[in-house]
């Protein structure tokens, strides 16, 4: 009998968000499964079935006839009103049971802001927050992600995480659960047992101590746990597990299409990125595997969209032979080829004729920053003669929208930086009106997308201080003052989450109970406007006695031990430093094919990777 | 095939249980890639943004089952209409289920009445309460409710739009059939209908269950 009755489903927003049922969902007689997994995003419906990891994983777990992976979502306002009026729990999608019935409880950490909605869903299902009033095996919570890099803000709640890539660590630690199961083992026995798996890392296993400045003295394992922890990897993309078909939403999510991921990791190094190094080395797919790849799931799902991700897609070596093959049959079956992630600096005539054979939407190019000193800082190896080329690329070919990004906040940032980002976007204004062949009797429109910057671990930033809040609004004001023509729209992320962002991001254990109680006071989905209450965070922080500012606006010294340090993502923090210097003086570092920077990731994969 | 290249077709399809949570801008995308997924020949519009040409004679609100849906599609190549069947069959989400596929042999335009097997319960009221303030209703020379149109809202006498069966009770389950103007002049929602017993009687209806059973034209023929 399932938890969640079906006439609850009357009563809410967009019903099908919750009601399942959708092409290609997994249903199995849960009598016959040994390891029932809910593989909960914690957000929305719309986001969460965006997400390709998510995809990947449930179709991998779902292959053994053994495991029933199934779906859970945050709920929105107006169910979880109902939830708590009703004494229900959330529910999985497929089965429509409690969460709590799970063996497997897994989270996806894509972004520090949803940190939250973790908490609220685990009370939501019935299941005691924090790890250590969980003594069973049963509901035992794993997590993994880009936020994996640095769990340690989450240790109070999760029981285990997978640092690195999933594909090859999730099904083991689920097989180790199998036999667990069958032999009766406790928690403690099963936790210590995964902690030699490769990829795993148990957080109970591992004591902190601080120092009175209060950065940390040390990190010690126990147990025999590994230190540090290294992050797992998939050597060959082409024999790793890609799904044959999604499940297809019924509700319009954000991104409804079918995707093929034609590589991981970037060569870049821009050194804002963090996925530019968690993902390291670049590791790319065939295009014969992308093209079959992307056959099957337009068959399987019937999706008039299909998108080639990845960090940089136009840095992917078999890209033109790769858009040929598929141009064989999207245009026929109007399937519409989508590329995300282009770079201006080899954005060609050709690949642009590709791409609008189908349709033509507008352009987004991420410069990054305003001036070529703050490029070069950053390691954005585009120069602004090679955006207006890409742009009088896209001009000429019928475009007529452009949308650019950039970051304020930056290391070594001057207000001469920040104007230049208005500059730049006028620039590119002036040059559609100055070509004579500019589609004719229309107006360009250029949207200038500006993030604050925020420092993350793992990237030669992770030392830097974040801009207050105060100086990013001055920025943002500085830039709004700058602007003068109505063809460029200027719009800019708020600083007050991006600052959260910055705490999370390089946090300690320390914040657990900072999570915690603002959870208990209500926040939750604080990435969405109308539930973002920075007041109550604040309020957490301070009667917690921990100072947000020691997290985000501290300049750390190199040889400080950070909280993520005892984790092995394969990029050396002595790469780091060296990348840290030289951003401080602007010399760039070639990208990973032009010549190898020997940042140490190479030896994941056996020694050998994209470089010369 | 007809000279324009392509043969017109109209699919009667169910939709029951779970699906009655989609909605009809949701279940035009289902049947759109369940239509690509099917791999039929089937009609693009022409112009800039080609799209799958798919016409829904008579849209059903959310939470809505009903045992009489028709689309209308246009197939291209050569495809025997017990291969179209299956195929669709096969591509159709769960709770969307073929009743059959055959050329259209009315306008959608002639849709004049939809008919409802309806129940719901009555948290408030006894049995006899219920029976006599729906009478009352019912029974007046007019049933005037707000009606909301793209001109606004306005007050509407239904009553010579709607033909109601004598009212059921059986366990405090309320059931009734209705058979209301449907099409594109004038069209009455069940939920129309509820909204004018409850202001009538003050009453509170729950639990509601809509499943629309018929579609009819003007001499009370089944819409083909």
């Amino acid at each position: 009998m399932a938890a969640i009755p079906e006439s609850l489903l009357e009563l809410v927003q967009k019903p099908a968000r919750y009601a399942g049922g959708e092409v290609n969902s997994v249903v199995k007689d849960k009598s016959t499964v040994k390891v029932r997994f809910a593989f909960c995003f914690p957000d929305l419906y719309e986001v969460g079935m965006s997400h390709l990891g998510m995809k990947i994983l449930y179709s991998l777990l779902n292959k053994d006839p053994e495991v029933w992976c199934e779906r859970v979502f945050a709920p929105d306002s107006d169910m979880e009103k109902l939830l708590l009026e009703r004494g229900l729990p959330l529910f999985a999608l497929e089965s429509r049971d409690s969460v709590g019935d799970f063996d497997m409880i897994g989270f996806t950490l894509q972004y520090e802001l949803s940190y939250s909605a973790i908490l609220n869903m685990l009370n939501l299902s019935g299941v005691p927050v924090l790890a250590s009033e969980r003594h069973d095996l049963k509901n035992l919570v794993v997590a993994g992600g880009p936020c994996a890099c640095n769990p340690e803000p989450l240790c109070d709640f999760i029981d285990l995480f997978m640092p690195g890539e999933g594909e090859e660590v999730l099904p083991e630690i689920v097989e180790l659960y199998k036999k667990a199961k069958a032999l009766g083992w406790s928690k403690e026995k099963y936790l210590s047992e995964a902690a030699q798996i490769k990829g795993v890392y148990v957080p109970s296993l591992y004591d902190v101590t601080y120092k009175e400045d209060g950065t940390i003295d040390s990190v010690t394992a126990r147990d025999g746990a590994p230190l540090p922890v290294k992050k797992r990897i998939i050597r060959d993309l082409d024999k790793v597990y890609y799904p044959e078909d999604f499940v297809v939403p019924f509700v319009d999510i954000v991104h409804d299409r079918a995707m093929v991921e034609i590589m991981r990791g970037c060569i870049r190094g821009c050194r804002f990125c963090q996925a530019g190094f968690i993902y390291r080395p670049l590791r790319e797919k065939h295009a014969d595997t992308l093209a079959q790849n992307a056959r099957c799931l337009c068959d399987s799902t019937g999706y008039d969209e299909l998108s080639l991700t990845s960090l940089s897609t136009s840095d992917y070596s078999e890209l033109e032979p790769l858009l040929d093959d598929l141009l064989t049959w999207t245009d026929d079956e109007k399937v519409n080829l989508s590329l995300p992630s282009l770079r201006v600096d080899n954005f060609s005539e050709s690949l642009m004729e590709k791409v609008t054979t189908i349709r033509k939407s507008g352009l987004t190019f991420a410069p990054e920053a305003g001036t070529q000193r703050m490029r070069d800082v950053i390691n954005k190896n585009v120069t602004e003669d090679e955006l207006m080329e890409t742009c009088r690329t896209a001009f000429m070919g019928g475009y007529t929208s452009v949308k650019l990004y950039f970051m304020i906040g930056l290391p070594t940032e001057t207000d001469e930086d920040v104007l230049g980002i208005i500059e730049t976007a006028q620039r590119v204004v002036d040059l559609f009106y100055s070509l004579e062949d500019r589609p004719k009797g229309k107006s360009v429109q250029v949207t200038v997308s500006v993030a604050s910057f925020v420092p993350k671990p793992f990237t030669p930033f992770e030392f830097e201080p974040q801009d207050s809040r105060d100086e990013l609004h001055r920025k943002q004001r500085l830039m709004l003052s700058a602007l003068r023509s109505r063809k460029v729209n200027l719009d800019w992320h708020e600083a007050d989450t991006s600052y959260l962002e910055a705490v999370f991001a390089r946090g300690d254990r320390r914040l657990g109970k900072v999570i915690y109680d603002a959870w208990k006071k209500g926040c939750n989905l604080d990435s969405w406007n109308d539930h973002f209450r920075f007041d109550l965070w604040m309020e957490s922080f301070s009667e917690n006695g921990v100072d947000p500012d020691f997290y985000a606006l501290r300049r750390r010294d190199t040889n400080e031990t950070m909280p993520w340090d005892h984790m092995d993502y394969g990029v050396s923090k002595n790469f780091l430093i060296k990348e840290y210097k030289k951003a401080v003086s602007a010399e760039t570092t070639p990208n990973c094919r032009e010549k190898c920077a020997g940042c140490g990731a190479n030896g994941l994969v056996g020694g050998v990777c994209c470089g010369k | 095939m007809e000279n324009n290249g392509f043969r017109d077709l109209r699919l009667f399809y169910t939709k029951t249980g779970s699906a009655k949570y989609i909605s009809h801008l949701d279940v035009m995308r289902a049947f759109q890639r369940a239509f690509r997924r099917s791999k039929i020949p089937v009609w693009y519009t022409e112009g800039f943004h080609p799209h799958l040409y798919l016409t829904f004679a008579l849209p059903l609100s959310l939470g809505y089952e009903s045992l009489s849906e028709s689309v209308d599609f246009r197939v291209t190549g050569e495809i025997s209409d017990d291969d179209l069947s299956s195929r669709l069959a096969e591509a159709l989400p769960p709770g969307f289920r073929v009743m059959s596929v055959a050329p259209p042999e009315m306008e959608p335009s002639a849709i004049k009445y939809a008919v409802y097997d309806v129940s719901f319960k009555v948290p408030q009221a006894g049995r006899d309460a219920v029976a006599a303030a729906w009478r009352e209703c019912f029974g007046a020379q007019q049933v005037n409710v707000h009606k909301r149109t793209k001109h606004g809202e306005k007050t509407v006498d239904i009553k010579p739009s709607i033909v109601l069966t004598d009212i059921k009770e059986d366990g405090g389950l309320y059931s009734v059939e209705m058979k209301l103007a449907a099409g594109t002049e004038f069209n009455v929602n069940p939920s129309l209908v509820f909204e004018a017993f409850e202001k009538s009687s003050g009453l509170t209806t729950a639990e509601h269950t809509v499943i629309r059973k018929a579609v009819l034209i003007e001499n009370g023929e089944n819409f083909r």
